[in-house]
Order: structure tokens, then C-alpha cells, then sequence
């Protein structure tokens, strides 16, 4: 049995996902944040971050469209769009601070049939139980690609 | 960005910024005439021999139904010296020492074809939103119909 740790994000309203350390680059508990008009709502806003605007994607705005953005904590996330190409980063918005988990094989779970049906559903690489809440673990490229932003706008 | 020299409109707390070389005339709002030719537009400002609806935009550049008292100005953009529409707003002032790099894109990710921002600029302690006439006139073309 493979065992590996995780941070584990809590996107709120049950919607958690695990993220590997590497990919995980900062967690911002004060960001700046601003509206960008005219954008999909689920990544509506900007974060100043190094001398840069990354764009804040809300999962839970993204899977239930139910709400507006509100103020959160974010998770900067490193992902490569294609192999061998400088990193790239996006934010995340948490509602409460992410935590390290250990993962083991044997909590691959099939995901859940509403999750596999809402937006995140093409998003979704695996599927495990934590503490009995099944626990996302998302292609955060694709999340940033515009085969995606196309595919659900 | 080419640009050297930007028109920046406010509009209810949003800065936009749209190249300088857009605007040809910038206009009491007084001078609008209540004359509607385009729809969805609040009437017609009318200089030069030259006419251009009247539009005005919240501060998600959502077109508004009306102007606001708020609105003192009216920008008349151009292409070329062909009239596109004009912008009611409260500020416009023009902004040229903008270094190159200061300019920020916006990720395609957030990119979708209702939102005619393409790059941001941060000074004087806010977000500038920048855009291009063609963008603005999409945006208002898929607004309005």
C-alpha cells in the first residue's frame, strides 16, 4: 500500500480537493483581490501576486453557480499547460486553510455521480475518501486552459 | 502595448482605458439630444457634422438604462474619423507615461466574448481596465441584441 501526503483545500459547501506539495506553491491569508468585468463568474477576480494578476477560480461558484464571489483565502497553485514549458500559476479560493493529508491506495473511491456531472466533471483525474468525504483531485491545467473555459461557456 | 497615450473613463468606480487615439471629442453630457437612431443608446451627441449614439456602462460595463446625474462627460470614440458610439462617464482624462510593462494581461482562462478587457494596469492605488474599441463595440453589439 502506497502511502503519499496532500494538501488537502476545503473550496466550501463540501467541495474539498487534494492538491500534491509541489503543486501547491503559497497559501494567501490576506490576498488583494479585484472584479474583473465581463468574466465567467466562477473566475470573476483577480490576485496581485509577485508583480503579477492571477486569475482566482471558485470552485464551488464553478460546480453550483449559487452564489457571488466573496472574500476568501487562496492557495497559488504551479501547474505546466504543456510538458517542458515554464510553470504557471493560478489561485484557488478556500474557505478555511488548507491542511497536509496522507493519501493510500486504497481510498481510491469511483467519484460521486453529481460531482461527475456538474462543471468539474471533465476536470476530474481521481477521486479518494477522506474522514468519509470524497476528495477531488482536479487537472489544474485543463482547469486554466481555454479548451475548458470554452467548453463550459 | 504600442499605445503611448490612453483616454481613461470612469465609470461608477471603474477606470477604463481605451487608446486616446479612439476619442475624438470629449463632451458636456448636456450636449446630448434626446434622439434615439441605435438601440439600446440614450440619445445622440451631435459635433462637427458628425453624429454618435449615446451609451453608458455600470462598473461590470454592463449598458445602463439611462444617465445617471454622476455622468458629466460624453467620449465620442472614432475609428478613424468614422463615429462608433460615444461613452457617458463620470471622469475622462488622458494618462501617456505608462511604462510598457506595467501593462498586465489577462489570462485567456477568464477571457470569454462578454469581456472586452485585455489587459490590466494598476496606479494610483487601483485596477485600470484595459480595452480597444473593437472590444467595446463587440461588448455593447452583444449587450444590446
Amino acid at each position: 500500500m502506497a502511502v503519499s501526503e496532500a494538501w488537502l483545500i476545503d473550496c466550501g459547501e463540501n467541495l474539498q480537493i487534494a492538491v500534491s506539495r509541489a503543486e501547491m506553491t503559497e497559501y494567501l491569508l490576506s490576498p488583494v483581490s479585484f472584479a474583473i468585468p465581463g468574466t465567467p463568474d466562477y473566475c470573476s477576480h483577480v490576485a496581485f501576486w509577485q508583480n503579477d494578476f492571477l486569475p482566482i477560480f471558485d470552485l464551488n461558484l464553478l460546480q453550483k453557480k449559487t452564489a457571488e464571489y466573496g472574500d476568501h483565502l487562496l492557495a497559488v497553485l504551479a501547474f505546466q499547460q504543456e510538458p517542458n514549458t515554464p510553470l504557471s500559476h493560478l489561485a484557488i479560493a478556500l474557505e478555511k486553510p488548507p491542511s497536509i493529508i496522507s493519501v493510500d491506495d486504497d481510498s481510491i473511491i469511483d467519484v460521486p455521480e453529481d460531482l461527475a456531472d456538474s462543471n468539474l466533471g471533465s476536470l476530474i483525474l481521481s477521486c479518494f475518501q477522506h474522514q468519509d468525504k470524497p476528495i477531488l483531485i482536479l487537472d489544474i491545467a485543463m482547469l486554466a486552459s481555454t479548451t475548458y473555459r470554452d467548453l463550459i461557456n | 502595448m504600442e499605445v503611448k497615450s490612453w483616454a481613461m473613463m470612469g465609470f461608477d468606480g471603474l477606470a477604463l482605458l481605451l487608446p486616446q487615439a479612439s476619442v475624438s471629442t470629449i463632451e458636456l453630457v448636456q450636449s446630448v439630444q434626446p434622439v434615439i437612431e441605435v438601440h439600446g443608446s440614450l440619445g445622440t451627441i451631435t459635433t462637427g457634422g458628425k453624429g454618435w449614439p449615446v451609451f453608458s456602462l455600470d462598473r461590470q460595463l454592463k449598458p445602463l438604462s439611462g444617465l445617471a446625474d454622476e455622468h458629466k462627460f460624453i467620449a465620442c470614440l472614432s475609428d478613424a474619423d468614422d463615429p462608433v458610439f460615444a461613452l457617458a462617464c463620470e471622469v475622462v482624462t488622458t494618462i501617456s507615461d505608462i511604462e510598457p510593462d506595467a501593462f498586465k494581461s489577462i489570462q485567456d482562462c477568464m477571457r470569454i466574448a462578454s469581456c472586452p478587457v485585455e489587459a490590466v494596469l494598476y496606479r494610483d492605488n487601483q485596477l485600470m481596465m484595459v480595452s480597444s474599441l473593437p472590444a467595446m463595440k463587440q461588448l455593447l453589439l452583444m449587450e444590446l441584441h
